[in-house]
């Protein structure tokens, strides 16, 4: 009986082991998830390429001594700053220990960058590149057939000339050059089959300076940019997915052609051949690229949720629809201006979109009578972009790096102000003959005030100029950020109250009547200058005018886009052969020459890689634009008109912060949005607290250019999100008490169940499928986190509930 | 008994066995699923309907779909199309016009005509009067053909004071800002004036050196000497009448620009004798006249004809409303394939249905449900268009409802009576003006009683009253509409998709909730089974 009973015991007891330790391992398996969600929220700002960089020197020990180039290269070193968990973005190419870049032309000593596809463990073919696009502007400024797919018979003694190579041609004419092939097996001796001039990564030169560094910001490209290449796809091998690897191939063009002859017994002096060819295709660097798979996008026919608003939110809200939609609702936004944002917050209109983004809150009267509840979204700001090519004279004393781009430009309030009101002879059609502007300045280069700050501008040429600065059409909040931080300055109000700067430079007296320096109502950049010109009389009259000149783009991130390809769209170059002749643009700026500059969003700077200016603020710093200065700048906002939200005071004096710092809130106007909206919202203000703050290139994070926000102001995300969670489970508003008549007459329900919020809260059957439209109205629990948080509680739960009675049982024996 | 208790542990054992498979699947089911694959397509053209496109663009990325939009003017669009450097065009004008004599050939390439979103064509203006801003301008299509005929040549003319009762107008020169590129707005514009006022349009394009008649054309004729201004793309007509300084400037423009910029926008007179504004309601009351080309053999199937339009007795109408197209490959070839294809046409599946519902916002309009129809048939040409996902009862236009009458329309509000020609003037502001006070205010403003339209949501103008007054709620057989006491306007639209879709996978939260039940039912039945169990091997 008593062995029995032992017996027993001990089975029941190891039947209880063994289930309490699978219910353990469960339970820890679920906890470390939850930990492993939630501190993917905690990984900070900065970018995410974090210990992906890779160098490679050039001279691994196994490159052909006998190599004409071997001296040349020998001491190359290639760092690629992120070579994992890659999307469509910029990565940054640097280079120690190659030779200069002859600076008067683009002859010898470059480097050609490129994307492929190819081998994941040996690497690409020449076949599997993306090259050969290059503008017929690019492509002249280098040596023969350097900047195409095209190979000349005999050229490269270890090249293959057979059909392969062969272009097949009419008339027995011969050609060779090297086919595409593209990831899915098809393959064209044109590449504008799979790419073009518009679409293709290809750097056809990247310039060395005298000291024998470089840089260069590399786009790399996923297969929703470049289906051809296919980087990112998601492949599944073994149950694990991962997006497919790519390659990143660096061919340095050095003082020899393939053949071993010097690039000087060239007719044009310049090295020739294509970097495809046998011998300088040997001389490659290759980086394996890691890219993160892409997954699944947003499954296209379900009905959006509206949202609008300003163009500061526009880049983080793109990226984060693609994850937004695996919570159930999909997201659509419409970029709109601020103010009319907050137009539609409070028009009282049924349908009106109920949620907004401002960088302003609305002011009482407007927003008397309206339940506002305000969230902030994302810190980023408001920058000038620029995309300027050391375009040196021969007596400077860097001449050497003739070619490469600035990367330090300083702008005061006052130069600022200048750009924008056209005091500069460049910005007004024919400035020079202009009396008004006799006394100022043809444009930044040649002003004293600028060249004080941004000595090395001394040695462009006198005629070098930006295209204006280029911004953009409408009214926003981010434009009277900008007149603020002039008005704040006294130098920038006095100029642009009439008074002469310290070299007798006068505002246009266009914008004198406009009161700039002390109008506190202006939101947009106007372009008062009437003035027309044309260059002879056979052009019809007036001729081109200030917006042929210097249009208007679209938006900020327009305006950057056209300055990264130097195309201000200036049309001032009558085209007779038009129907109807017309003004024209002359092209794109050409490379080693390019100056554009654009007031654009911190965001899109970041997008299309171009440099920012520092700016000076109150305290008389020049600040760049970074994560730190950028929240150094919402940490110094000051409280506004409306409750709890701040915003800036341009006169606070704040060494460390970026003056054009902007936080963009969400407005949502409670009452006049319906429940189910409500649900939506808090749904989506969950995510922005959340996974929208983890900064990172990936669809879903937060886009670099932007800082998340700072804990305080998540805490404030997380009280909006509470109030509407409070309106959802007990309605206030009288909209959401009345039962409205549903569009067939029948009646819905206004009193759905509390949202679930506390791990606690008990799983509702709305997510099961088949659940009916109204289910929307309840969310189900909110994030990954919470999700293992309660799977494991409820692991660790079970147990303690066997346990506990045994316990009870053994003492009472 | 023994047996029982090992009943019971078998129970626990399945139980657990259960519980650790689900909790395994749980964490191992990859959410990643195979993902439709789109390729990158570009279009060029339209700066008219181009505020609407580059929305959608935006919008489609999270689909995965990537669309490069240049925003060059109608005629570079068909042109570049024509030449195959772009996968689509966006126009106003079919191919095919005659333009100052000259005929405009149609490309060689296979290709379709597809409506994409519809809007009014506004005239934005910037006048003062004593300092303050107009924002209440109305026009009489006769005044306002004179006015960019430079028949009208000052603000003050007996003319544009018939059409104004309450304004007192300033004595400053009137400046029409025209396009200097080939544009569909022009070409809207002039066709409505042809058509209409021909003699004025003749007379004009005579002084110009066309060819007469004159008819419609892309390429406005400036007469130099009379004070006209010509400025490039949408944003540069636009935002030259932007320019604080350039008093007296009026321009043709979509709607959406007349919003973004803040300016105000004149209401024109309908033939019913009501001045009204281009708004998405007036807008769509006035399409339902539009005559539509329905012979799908014709090169011009579904291009418009908008003669009804110009003509629409109903009170709401605003006259100048039209749509814009997209012109779509229906042939292989330029590059064109059918991956290219197969993106374009959930690109076009997207913005006919859903992404109409951004139309207002922008200051546009959505498509009615026939050119829905019309436009998701054109879709299905498109090589490579996966059909099957084509399905107008999915499609959540807002203008749809369940019983076939367009929403938007439907429910337009009645102009008020201020509105009507005559002694009276509204006092609002229009576009994005409407907060605004209004200026110039004289003899016999806006004092009229509001009396409401006729139709079922129409509510009254209360009066003069500037200082912007609160919302009436009208329940009507269609819902609730909201009007703005001010405007008598009812701008907003019931959506009713015909058809909702629902999320019908069972995923990966599906089987959270299953195990979550399964949890809970454990931690429910597991106490009392280990107390019974218990008490029994204490029993025995």
């Amino acid at each position: 009986m008593k062995l029995r009973d032992w017996t027993r015991r001990r089975s029941l007891l190891a039947v209880f082991g063994i289930l309490l330790a699978i219910d353990l391992l469960a339970g820890i398996g679920s906890a470390s998830l939850a930990i492993a969600a939630s501190v993917k929220k905690d990984v900070g700002s900065g970018t995410s390429s974090g210990g992906s960089a890779k160098t490679v020197a050039w001279d691994d020990g196994t490159r052909n001594v006998t190599d004409a180039n071997y001296g040349v290269f020998k001491a190359l070193k290639v760092t690629v700053d992120q070579t994992s968990n890659l999307t469509d973005q910029g990565v940054h190419v640097s280079w120690t220990g190659g030779k200069v870049t002859p600076p008067q032309d683009d002859k010898t000593n470059y480097l050609q960058i490129m994307q492929c596809w190819g081998d994941p463990s040996t690497g690409p073919k020449p076949q599997q590149c993306e090259w050969g696009e290059a503008s017929t502007s690019l492509s002249s400024l280098v040596g023969s057939n350097a900047a195409n797919r095209s190979l000349v018979n005999g050229e490269d003694p270890l090249q293959d000339y057979g059909s392969g190579y062969q272009v097949p041609l009419a008339h027995n004419i011969k050609a060779w050059a090297v086919p595409f092939q593209a990831v899915d097996g098809t393959s064209a001796w044109n590449p504008l089959t799979y790419f073009s001039q518009s679409s293709s990564n290809e750097v056809t030169v990247a310039r060395t300076g005298q000291d024998g560094s470089g840089s260069y910001e590399f786009e790399t490209q996923t297969s929703l940019s470049a289906p051809e290449l296919g980087c990112g796809t998601a492949i599944t091998t073994g149950g694990v997915t991962a997006g497919r690897a790519c390659w990143l191939v660096v061919v340095p063009r050095g003082e020899f052609n393939a053949d071993g002859t010097p690039a000087s017994s060239n007719s044009d002096g310049r090295v020739g051949g294509s970097p495809l060819s046998a011998t300088n295709w040997a001389d490659r660097i290759q980086f394996k690229l890691g890219f993160t798979a892409i997954g699944a996008s947003c499954p296209l026919g379900r009905a959006e949720r509206r949202t609008a608003g300003s163009e500061l939110i526009a880049g983080a809200f793109t990226s984060w629809q693609s994850a937004l939609c695996a919570t159930g609702t999909t997201y659509g936004y419409s970029e709109i201006g601020d103010a009319e944002a907050r137009a539609e917050a409070v028009s009282g209109a049924q349908g009106a979109t109920g949620l907004g983004f401002v960088a302003l809150p609305i002011d009482a009267t407007a927003a008397a009578g309206a339940t506002l509840e305000y969230a902030p979204v994302a810190e980023s700001a408001i920058v000038v972009g620029y995309n300027i090519d050391k375009h040196l004279v021969t007596s400077a004393p860097d001449y050497a790096d003739n070619g490469t781009p600035v990367t330090n430009l300083v702008l005061t309030p006052r130069l600022v102000a200048k750009l924008l009101t056209q005091s500069y002879q460049n910005d007004v059609p024919d400035g020079g003959g202009k009396s008004y502007l006799a006394a100022n300045p043809t444009s930044l280069r040649t002003d004293p005030d600028f060249l004080a700050l941004n000595p090395e501008f001394k040695f462009f040429p006198k005629g070098s100029s930006p295209d204006g600065l280029m911004v953009a059409l409408g009214n926003t909040d981010a434009a009277s950020a900008i007149w603020a931080w002039l008005r704040a300055d006294p130098d920038a109000s006095d100029f642009l109250n009439g008074k002469a700067d310290p070299w007798g430079t006068v505002v246009n007296p266009s914008y004198l009547s406009l009161k700039l320096g002390t109008d506190t109502t202006v939101d947009s950049y106007p372009k008062a200058d009437l003035s027309t010109f044309r260059q002879s009389t056979d052009i019809p009259a007036p001729g081109y005018g200030t917006l042929d000149m210097r249009p208007y783009t679209l938006d900020m991130d327009e305006a950057a886009s056209r300055t990264l390809h130097a195309d201000a769209n200036v049309k001032t170059v009558w085209d007779q052969t038009k129907l109807p002749p017309a003004f024209t643009d002359p092209g794109a700026q050409v490379p080693g020459e390019r100056f554009e500059i654009s007031i654009t969003v911190s965001n899109s700077a970041d997008l299309y890689g171009l440099q920012t200016a520092k700016l000076v603020n109150a305290a008389g710093k020049a600040v760049a634009p970074t994560s730190a200065s950028i929240g150094a700048g919402v940490d110094a906002m000051v409280p506004s008109a409306t409750d709890g939200i701040v915003v800036t005071d341009p006169n606070k004096r704040v060494n460390a912060a970026y003056p054009l710092s902007m936080l963009t809130y969400a407005v949502v106007n409670v009452c006049n949005s319906s429940l189910p909206a409500l649900a939506d919202y808090r749904k989506l203000l969950n995510y922005i607290a959340g996974p929208g703050q983890v900064s990172g290139s990936s669809l879903g994070q937060l886009p670099d250019g932007y800082v998340p926000l700072k804990a305080s102001l998540i805490g404030q995300v997380a009280a909006a999100s509470k109030a509407l969670a409070s309106e959802i489970a007990t309605p206030v508003c009288v909209s959401h008490i009345k039962v409205p008549k549903s569009a067939n007459g029948g009646t819905t329900t206004t009193a759905p169940p509390a949202p679930a919020d506390a791990p606690s809260a008990t799983p509702t059957p709305t997510a099961t499928p088949g659940a009916s439209p109204s289910a929307r109205m309840t969310p189900a629990v909110q994030t990954t986190a919470t999700r293992y948080t309660v799977l494991a509680a409820l692991f660790f739960a079970v147990p303690c509930l066997a346990i506990g009675p045994i316990l009870l049982r053994r003492r009472r024996l | 008994m023994s047996g029982q208790r090992r009943r019971h542990a078998t129970l626990i054992g399945l139980l657990s066995v259960i519980l650790f498979t689900l909790a395994t699947i749980t964490t191992t089911v990859s959410s990643a699923s195979a993902a439709t694959s789109y390729v990158p397509i570009s279009g060029a053209g339209s700066s008219w309907s181009s505020n609407a496109i580059d929305q959608w663009r935006r919008n489609v990325q999270q689909y995965g779909i990537r669309v490069n939009y240049a925003s060059t003017g109608s005629s570079d669009g068909r042109n570049q199309f024509k030449a195959g450097t772009v996968d689509f065009g966006a126009s106003e004008i079919p191919y095919g016009t005659t333009d100052n004599g000259v005929t405009e050939p149609a490309p060689s390439r296979g290709y379709a005509y597809m409506p994409d979103v519809a809007g009014g064509t506004a005239f934005m203006y910037n006048l003062q009067s004593g300092g303050k801003r107009i924002t209440n301008l109305r026009l009489s299509g006769d005044t306002l053909s004179k006015l960019f005929t430079g028949v009208i040549t000052h603000w003050n003319d007996p003319l544009i004071k018939a059409d104004n009762p309450g304004l007192t107008l300033p004595d400053f020169k009137v400046v029409p800002v025209v396009r200097s590129d080939g544009s569909g707005s022009t070409a809207q514009f002039t066709l409505w004036m042809s058509k209409l006022h021909s003699s004025v349009w003749n007379n004009y394009c005579r002084s110009a050196g066309r060819k007469v008649p004159c008819g419609e054309t892309s390429n406005f004729p400036v007469v130099f000497g009379k004070g006209f201004v010509a400025q490039p793309n949408s944003q540069g007509v636009a935002g030259y009448v932007a320019q604080t300084a350039n008093v007296g400037t009026i321009t043709y423009v979509e709607y959406s620009y007349a919003i973004k910029t803040g300016y105000p926008v004149a209401k024109i007179l309908n033939a019913a004798g009501y001045y009204t504004e281009p708004t998405a309601s007036n807008v769509a009351v006035a399409l339902l006249k539009a005559q539509i080309n329905n012979n799908p053999t014709s090169p011009s199937y579904l291009t418009q004809q908008l003669d009804g339009v110009y003509s629409d007795p109903d009170p709401r109408a605003y006259p100048l409303s039209s749509y814009s197209y997209m012109i779509v490959p229906t042939q292989i070839q330029d590059g064109f394939t059918s991956a290219k294809g197969a993106t374009l046409a959930a690109f076009a599946n997207y913005f006919l249905c859903e992404g109409q519902q951004q139309a207002e916002v922008l200051g546009y309009s959505p498509l009615p449900i026939n050119l829905v129809k019309a436009g998701l048939a054109q879709v299905k040409r498109i090589p490579g268009a996966v059909v099957s996902s084509i399905n107008i009862k999915k499609c959540n236009n807002p203008t749809f409802s369940t019983s076939g009458v367009n929403t938007l329309a439907q429910n337009a509000a009645q102009p008020s009576a201020c509105d009507k020609k005559g002694v009276t003037q509204c006092t609002i502001g229009t576009g994005s003006t409407k907060g605004s006070s209004p200026a110039g205010t004289g003899t016999g403003t806006g004092t009229a009683p509001g009396t409401g339209g006729t139709g079922s949501t129409g509510t009254g103008d209360p009066g003069a009253a500037t200082t912007g007054g609160g919302t009436t709620t009208v329940i009507n057989a269609h819902g609730s509409t909201s009007c703005d006491a001010d405007t008598g306007i009812c701008q907003v639209v019931n959506a009713i998709p015909v058809d909702a879709p629902l999320p019908s996978s069972w995923g990966i939260s599906q089987w959270f909730v299953l195990l979550l039940c399964l949890l809970l039912v454990l931690a429910i039945a597991v106490p009392p089974i280990v107390v019974i169990a218990a008490r029994r091997s204490h029993r025995s």
